[in-house]
């Protein structure tokens, strides 16, 4: 449904996007896994035609963005990251709205607003303004709108930035609903655990660059059974070394360290005596199960963080 | 074209949304239109007249004579004459009660039967610019026409000064009777003189006023102006959209989408065009109906209006889409449009500036608007007067609208 090839963007001397490839099947959610920064943006731009890209190509249902625009963006639906809905207008001039700007009209674009309504479960608020609605309430209505045209292709852009727990599991819903009727989701985030409950498989991107791309199951192969113990205190790199005995160092500070092993919570209290015997000073321990988390710990160095 | 009109009733709800605007852009200007009419005409519309203090300190024939020529009827319309005593008069001038003082020195009769050089002495207010002015233009009138007087009649006006002292009661004596008849004479025989020569050439002043031309009061110079001032602030208001449609997003998200821009452009100029006729509808139904301007105007008023709006905005909108902030176009389009508020006749008529900047103001873009319509709606002006402006408009329209177009993906895209 969507083939990227190649994707390049540069802003100036900065390369935003650097050599990105991926394909997405129908009824798929693909989820573009990183932190802020990394380039999930940027790809969502030049896919949705917002941003040229400087190389490659982008295709749409066969349609290439650059080439066949019009027929690119009619298969395509966004939800942008930010708000970008009319609050001063009621929900349902809003989905007109959209769906118009799409090509939809007369009865075939009541009948959807009316399912997009239902949808997004705003349908006794249909005549509301959302100016007074909630922040999960008004990302259901910047959802229902990208929506509204019925696209192949859904692009969701970090769609649950401020959003509640119980709105945020409203809004999976909403997703795997499009991904049953043969929809592709790209999904970005910077959420693993989003990432992990709502993608058939992952892209993990960094600074620009796509760094590893599976199911959650290849990628939590390509982490193994090690454990990721985090050690928050005053720490030696010189001293520690010869205490660690076989533990492999993922992230070094002074006031922090990250170490992989196998067996952590055994290994764990072994590990302390050693390090405290060397010098260091611990305040605070967390041992975590390998995850996507540690995965992009171990390519990158760095946690992938907000 | 689906999306042109679901975009025109989306930017028609939003303008209904916030009312608070539309009673601005009509508020501001009747509120300005009706502090400057007051001050301008006064309350009353009465025409303003010259109050003028008498101080005689001669008290003699010719002083009073000269007194009364000013209390004549014909000049009731401009002058409210007082009798004072000079301190008292100047008191009054102090308080700023009077336009100007008029000061008849002792000995005034005798020096200007003599012919002697004789000063007559005005004392005006400072505080009052366009009366005492008039004060002062009366007073050298009176000099001159004494000057001429002294030099015609001077010797019938010493007798007459003789005779006027030797009356006693209400009557003369019969020992003035010969006198009486010697002056009659005399004067009988000067005029006679003097007739053929007023009946060969008679010195006339004809007024006439232009063909369809309508008695311009400040208030009607001033209406078009008005009209124009909400004209601009809605203008204004309008262009501003621009600046929320990208910070809401909607903009960027369009351009994801296969809507076409210029329907968007399109159905945003056909929304202007409704608001500014909605917003200057009340204002001119209710101008016409107060000056009594003739209805079957009304439609071309209403459509130039308009057209002038159009222009405005897309001026408006260029520049809020130029600017780097909304808070910097904001600032941007009111460097603008205040000046041109102030210099295009919105503010102040044309006809009471100075030359050179009513000039340059009926060049502003509100002012080239403004001059065919006033003129029109005067009656000195017919519609060719319209065209030069007319094209002038539409051009400037499809123009700055056409690069703000262009300029619209990089202005959403930042």
């Amino acid at each position: 449904m969507i083939t990227i090839k190649s994707l390049r963007k540069d802003f100036g001397n900065f390369t935003a996007v650097e050599d990105v490839s991926f394909t997405m099947q129908p009824g798929e959610v693909f989820g573009l896994l990183g932190p802020n920064g990394a380039g999930k943006s940027t790809t969502i731009g030049c896919i949705s035609g917002l941003i040229a890209p400087s190389d490659g190509s982008v295709e749409i249902a066969g349609h290439d963005v650059r080439r066949a625009p019009r027929a690119a963006k009619a298969r395509l639906g966004i939800v942008p990251q930010e708000l970008a809905i009319y609050e001063d207008l009621s929900v349902v001039q809003n989905l007109r709205y959209w769906g118009a700007a799409y090509g939809l009209r007369g009865a075939a674009l009541s009948a959807r607003v009316t399912e997009v309504l239902d949808v997004i479960g705003l349908i006794d608020r249909g005549w509301d303004a959302p100016k007074d609605f909630s922040g999960g309430m008004k990302r259901r209505l910047n959802f229902g709108c990208g929506i509204v045209h019925e696209p192949d292709v859904l692009l969701l852009d970090e769609p649950t930035v401020g959003v509640d727990p119980q709105s945020r599991e409203r809004l999976f819903d909403m997703v795997r609903a499009q991904t049953a009727r043969g929809a592709s989701v790209l999904y970005t985030t910077h959420h693993m655990e989003e990432a992990e409950a709502l993608c058939d498989r992952i892209a993990i991107v960094d600074r620009g660059r796509k760094i590893a791309e599976g199911t959650l199951n290849e990628l939590r192969a390509e982490v193994g059974e090690r454990d990721v113990i985090t050690l928050t205190g005053a720490f030696d790199l010189d001293r520690l070394e010869p205490a660690l005995n076989g533990v492999s160092i993922l992230q070094f500070d002074p006031d922090r360290l990250t170490l992989e092993t196998e067996n952590g919570p055994a290994r764990l209290a072994g590990l302390l005596d050693a390090l405290t015997s060397a010098g260091a000073e611990v305040r605070e321990t967390v041992v975590r199960r390998p995850n996507l988390e540690s995965l992009f710990l171990r390519l990158t160095g760095n946690e992938l963080r907000a | 074209m689906t999306f042109f009109f679901a975009s025109l009733r989306k930017s028609l709800a939003r303008i209904a949304a916030s009312p608070w605007s539309v009673a601005i852009w009509i508020g501001v200007p009747l509120l300005v239109g009706g502090l400057l009419t007051g001050v301008m005409e006064g309350s009353g519309g009465d025409t303003p007249k010259v109050h003028l203090l008498i101080a005689d300190e001669d008290t003699s024939f010719l002083s009073s004579a000269l007194v009364d020529m000013l209390a004549r009827p014909e000049l009731a319309d401009l002058l409210i004459l007082e009798p004072v005593v000079t301190a008292v008069g100047m008191e009054t001038l102090d308080e700023g009660d009077a336009s100007a003082m008029l000061v008849i020195p002792d000995g005034f009769q005798a020096a200007f039967l003599a012919a002697e050089d004789q000063s007559l002495l005005l004392v005006i207010n400072p505080l009052q610019q366009v009366l005492p002015e008039m004060a002062s233009e009366l007073a050298w009138l009176i000099a001159d026409f004494g000057s001429y007087l002294q030099l015609a009649l001077g010797p019938e006006l010493a007798t007459a000064a003789q005779l006027a002292d030797r009356i006693e009661g209400d009557a003369l004596g019969p020992e003035a009777a010969g006198d009486v008849g010697a002056l009659a004479r005399d004067l009988a025989v000067k005029l006679f003189r003097a007739l053929p020569h007023l009946n060969e050439a008679p010195l006339e002043i004809d007024v006439v006023r232009t063909e369809g031309a309508r008695e311009a009061s400040f208030t009607l110079l001033f209406f078009p102006g008005l009209l124009m001032m909400s004209v601009i602030f809605a203008a204004q208001g309008l262009a501003e959209d621009l600046w929320q449609e990208r910070e809401m997003g909607t903009l960027r998200r369009l351009r994801s989408t296969i809507a076409a821009p210029w329907a968007f452009f399109g159905a945003r100029i056909t929304a202007s065009a409704i608001t500014l006729a909605l917003v200057v509808l009340p204002l001119t139904l209710l101008g016409f109906a107060l000056l009594g301007l003739d209805w079957s105007a009304l439609p071309l008023t209403l459509g130039w209006l308009v057209l002038a709006g159009l222009m405005l905005s897309s001026l408006a909108s260029l520049i809020q889409i130029l600017a780097p902030s909304r808070k910097t176009g904001t600032l941007f389009s009111t460097l603008v449009f205040f000046p041109l508020l102030l210099v295009g006749g919105s503010f102040f008529p044309f006809e009471s500036m100075p030359n050179f900047l009513a000039g340059f103001g009926r060049l502003t873009p509100n002012g080239l608007m403004l001059e065919p319509l006033k003129r029109y709606l005067i009656g000195t002006g017919d519609l060719s007067a319209f065209a030069p402006a007319l094209a002038v408009a539409i051009f400037a329209t499809l123009i700055l609208t056409a690069v703000t177009l262009w300029r619209v993906k990089s202005f959403s895209a930042r």
